[in-house]
């Protein structure tokens, strides 16, 4: 690994300095820290996805033709159908690289709670895959010719779906793991249905000039009882390899 | 505390929380509007593009059915029993559609305020019975 | 439900009666609903396929909750027989969803005048069936059965949240679909000479769930138990 020094401090920290004292809110702070720095060491961890996101998004106007009015009203569906896809791309390694050098085995043995790992997990998983899409997909919004009073909802939708999307993915990233990287996107994707709905007919909406807020609201609902929910299903999950 | 334990009352909260927090999101997004579909009364108030597929639907209402004699074309009213809207159709009509029975229909709102149809489809109630209760209901209103 | 050999004996009495029920009712429902029942006032005959619609749209749905039920029993109390249950419930689950979504479409195109619709009640059925075809796929690729049992159970209880929205959804959005006929409330909007087989029906549609559940599960097992002596007994013998 490119880690030395001081990096290689935080690695081992967790488990060197962690006591009974540290709240919950330091123990994310330092998974996040490590995972971030990990994540940044290796640029193709955050590029993947983003580069992905474009190119699929570039396909359409190269296969439908650039007729502006049709690429408009298509582009809610593509940019979401885009977005997930790309969401779904690093979901096999929100924990293989743990798992396999075994730092996973030390946070289950340290009696803290576990859903704060999975939480991190996947607030990592989002900074660097549903971040950079949602800062590409305004560049999408853009070559789709997506009007741009629907920038807007375009965004929250986004920035509420591929949460959701990474919540979801270390579900099936946790089921699969050791196994195929594309089975954990097979599980994850008829999950995935709904949230396409809604973001789809949020942006849809708003390009009809019409009230897109409740389906944020459900895609908001969804979320609120997703985190709790599906990080203490993932926990579940995870322990499943460690019978 | 025991960690074990301090770790299931901290997952019981989130969850808590979570559903709560679910319930009232839920609860006030179905009093938004999120039908995909537009009743008469509702396209009056919308603005949208010419060449937006939308849906729209009511019933049919008593006497608008116009069909032309030489070709597939097809003129009806649907209303809501506050709007009407004007739907021109090319084709063929599914077997149940008829007054007084609701339709969906799919096509483009114009600028006139018309409704140009590409694809029309009947919608049956969840009321099943024989002709003959059918008539004495009928007879008795 | 106890030891493996006590569910065995058990079952292997119990599936020839889960089996006889299942014929007569099904037989005289479908009967009397295909044959017997008046024709509607407004659809004619074409209605009648909902003796086989119906049922089996309740039974895809019924048999994901109880599957979602045995999921949540196998996550918290690690009962090997409910995550069994689930394995063996699934295939019969997917099939009654699958047979409802196409008795509804033969039944779309002469009614409304089309096959299919992306209308609520149909996608979140379609998704129902997705989600069934994710649970089965995730259990064949875990080899260890009794990891792959908790595996299948933890995603079915996230797959519990599409139930209420097929349920609802003809009341929450406009949907192409008519509204439930049958509901807790009040009586329903179908003739009693209609409903009587459709009822019939129902029942024997559960009763066929019950019997293929049992012989699945009886299968499954052996399945599990084939090195254990009482197992090699019974082949031996």
């Amino acid at each position: 690994m490119l880690l030395q020094g001081t990096d290689l401090q935080i690695l081992t920290q967790p488990l060197l300095r962690f006591d009974m004292r540290s709240s919950v809110l330091d123990w994310l702070g330092i998974i996040l820290k490590r995972d971030l720095i990990i994540a940044f060491r290796r640029s193709s961890t955050y590029i993947t996805p983003l580069v992905f996101f474009l190119i699929v998004i570039t396909f359409f106007p190269l296969a439908l033709g650039p007729q502006e009015s049709l690429l408009s009203s298509l582009a809610p569906g593509v940019i979401w159908i885009a977005a997930l896809l790309a969401s779904l791309l690093a979901v096999e390694s929100i924990f293989s690289e743990d798992f396999r050098d075994g730092s996973l085995d030390d946070f289950f043995v340290s009696l803290e709670p576990s859903f704060i790992l999975v939480f991190a997990k996947v607030m990592i998983h989002w900074l660097i895959t549903g971040l950079p899409i949602l800062i590409a997909s305004s560049l999408a919004a853009i070559i789709l010719y997506l009007p741009l009073e629907s920038f807007v909802p375009m965004i929250l939708s986004l920035l509420l779906g591929t949460s959701f999307m990474s919540l979801l993915g270390a579900l099936g990233a946790a089921l699969s793991l050791g196994k195929s990287a594309i089975l954990s996107a097979i599980i994850v994707l008829p999950f995935s249905i709904p949230t396409l709905l809604m973001g789809t007919s949020v942006v849809t909406f708003s390009l009809n000039n019409q009230d897109y807020s409740g389906f944020l609201m459900m895609m908001g609902a969804m979320l609120a009882i997703g985190i709790p929910l599906l990080c203490l299903l993932t926990v579940e999950a995870l322990l499943l390899n460690y019978d | 505390m025991n960690p074990l334990r301090k770790q299931r009352l901290y997952a019981l909260i989130a969850v808590l929380i979570g559903s709560l927090l679910a319930t009232w999101l839920v609860v006030s997004a179905l009093s938004e509007n999120m039908n995909l579909f537009y009743s008469p009364s509702e396209i009056l108030e919308v603005d949208i593009d010419e060449n937006v597929l939308i849906r729209a639907g009511g019933m049919v209402k008593q006497g608008s059915i116009e069909k032309s004699k030489d070709s597939l074309n097809v003129r009806f009213t649907v209303t809501d029993y506050q709007n009407e809207l004007i739907i021109n159709y090319e084709g063929i009509l599914p077997d149940l559609f008829d007054e007084n029975a609701g339709v969906v229909v799919r096509g483009n709102l114009k600028t006139d305020g018309t409704f140009k149809a590409i694809e029309v489809l009947a919608k049956h109630d969840e009321n099943y019975m024989p002709p003959e209760v059918a008539n004495i209901i009928e007879a008795n209103e | 439900m106890g030891s493996p050999p006590l569910f065995y004996r058990w079952s292997s009495k119990i599936i020839p009666w889960l089996g006889i029920l299942a014929i007569i009712f099904l037989s005289v429902g479908l009967f009397w609903g295909l044959l017997i029942a008046p024709t509607d006032y407004k659809q004619g005959d074409v209605y009648r396929i909902l003796y086989v619609h119906v049922p089996s749209a309740i039974l895809g749905q019924s048999i994901f909750m109880f599957m979602a039920a045995c999921g949540l029993i196998n996550v918290v109390w690690r009962a090997k027989i409910s995550g069994m249950m689930l394995k063996s419930a699934a295939p019969i689950g997917m099939s009654f969803t699958l047979i409802a979504l196409v008795t509804g479409s033969v039944w779309g195109k002469p009614t409304w005048g089309t096959w299919w619709v992306w209308d609520a009640r149909l996608t979140s059925t379609l998704i129902l069936l997705f989600i069934y075809a994710a649970l089965i796929g995730l259990y064949s690729s875990i080899d260890d059965k009794t990891k792959a049992d908790r595996g299948v159970s933890i995603l079915s209880i996230v797959g519990l949240a599409i139930i209420p929205v097929i349920k609802k959804s003809v009341d929450w959005w406009q949907t192409l679909h008519q509204p439930s006929t049958f509901t807790l409330t009040s009586s329903p909007s179908m003739s009693p000479e209609m409903y009587q087989p459709l009822l019939l029906c129902v029942i024997g549609f559960y009763l066929i769930f019950a019997f293929t559940l049992t012989l699945n599960l009886r299968n499954e097992v052996i399945d599990r138990e084939r090195s254990k002596n009482w197992v090699k007994q019974i082949f031996v013998n």
